[in-house]
């Protein structure tokens, strides 16, 4: 997705033998992108901001093992995804509210204020009232560009169970913006 | 990166999901958060922190099916075997080696366990200890090994992570390690 830049090379060459000035210039490159993620798959800024500085830290910790097979900014966002998906399991949890209740209803949720003004929020807000899983595949679908086997791989789950998602997705927020489908 | 033809096609003739392709990638964090990283990596360089060579994740899966076994079934076994004894036995006089001396586990680099969290881990390792003297030297020395079987599946699956950050599987089996380690807490401070 994010091809390697000038000196994206060398950066991490430099960054693996320990230099933290090189390691900054990637983290000035790709963080927009990395907060951007977590932002719109959390809901939540402070969230997104203790998992970008995770994602950093790891990714950080194990320059070694990074190949190369994939951009630098497509490895960082897998890891920035296994770090919200971590979250959302772990035993404090995030505190992330479910839009729907057992029964699959909506709930009524007010839009994430902190997200950027310059960002058209009507879209922006349809996509945070999604369900998880749903806007979970429509982010990396959607705006960062995944194929439906990329996501599977980063969100561990099957292309079919994408592709359902993704439909749902779509239908929900026709819906709650009021679009006409254009299928 | 490869995309599918199918995903370009439906992200092209679909409006809707075309104005989400439209929105920007990047969205500013409210603060510069390179401090807070800094102040992290700059306790050791990568290489430092790699994985030891050879170790695999699959050791790491290996160590962590184990201890969804033992820490579940030993454990519960143990507390009901016939060396264990019960609450009302008295701390002092089965528990000569001081509570504190047993650790709860660490997590080292990888692990994502907020303040909530720990208050609980806190509470309960409390109460485990406190328990934990008051059992037989047989009982409590296989709880104390479920404990470390936990400690070392953690540490493995820690350092595989350093290998492979990126993994879903490694990630759940970290997670699945807290869940063992609260599951032993609860086990032995359970009501018999």
């Amino acid at each position: 997705m994010h091809a390697a830049g000038p000196g994206e090379a060398e950066w991490i060459g430099l960054a693996r033998t320990g230099d933290t000035a090189a390691f900054e210039q990637l983290y000035r490159r790709h963080v927009d992108r990395v907060f951007g993620l977590c932002l719109r798959m959390t809901r939540d800024p402070a969230a997104a901001e203790d998992l970008t500085q995770e994602t950093f830290v790891s990714a950080w910790r194990s320059l070694s093992a990074f190949e190369g097979r994939s951009g630098f900014g497509t490895w960082l966002h897998r890891i920035a995804v296994n770090a919200v998906l971590a979250s959302r399991r772990s035993p404090q949890g995030r505190g992330e509210v479910s839009l729907t209740d057992d029964e699959g209803e909506q709930r009524d949720l007010e839009a994430p204020e902190e997200l950027d003004a310059a960002v058209p929020m009507d879209l922006e807000r349809g996509i945070a009232t999604l369900p998880e899983g749903a806007r979970d595949v429509l982010v990396l679908y959607g705006v960062y560009g995944y194929s439906h086997e990329e996501m599977a791989a980063m969100l561990g789950v099957a292309v079919g169970t994408c592709k359902a998602q993704l439909h749902r997705a779509r239908r929900l927020l026709r819906e709650r913006m009021n679009l006409e489908a254009s299928e | 990166m490869s995309t599918i033809r199918f995903g370009r096609d439906e992200r092209e003739r679909d409006e809707l999901l075309g104005r989400v392709a439209d929105l920007p990638a990047g969205i500013a964090p409210s603060r510069d958060l390179w401090p807070g990283i800094r102040a992290r990596i700059e306790v050791g360089a990568p290489a430092e922190n790699a994985a030891p060579h050879g170790l695999s994740w699959r050791w790491a899966l290996a160590a962590a099916v184990a201890v969804a076994s033992l820490s579940v079934l030993f454990t519960w076994l143990a507390m009901r075997g016939p060396g264990a004894t019960h609450g009302s036995v008295p701390v002092a006089a089965t528990q000569p080696v001081p509570a504190a001396a047993v650790q709860p586990v660490s997590y080292e680099n990888y692990a994502r366990l907020g303040p909530q969290y720990a208050e609980t881990r806190a509470q309960m390792l409390t109460l485990f200890r406190a328990r934990l003297a008051t059992l037989s030297p047989e009982t409590r020395q296989r709880v104390e090994q479920d404990l470390a079987t936990i400690q070392k599946a953690a540490s493995d699956i820690d350092a595989a992570l350093a290998k492979d950050p990126s993994s879903a599987l490694l990630n759940n089996l970290l997670v699945s390690t807290y869940q063992d380690e609260m599951r032993l807490y609860t086990r032995v401070t359970a009501p018999i």
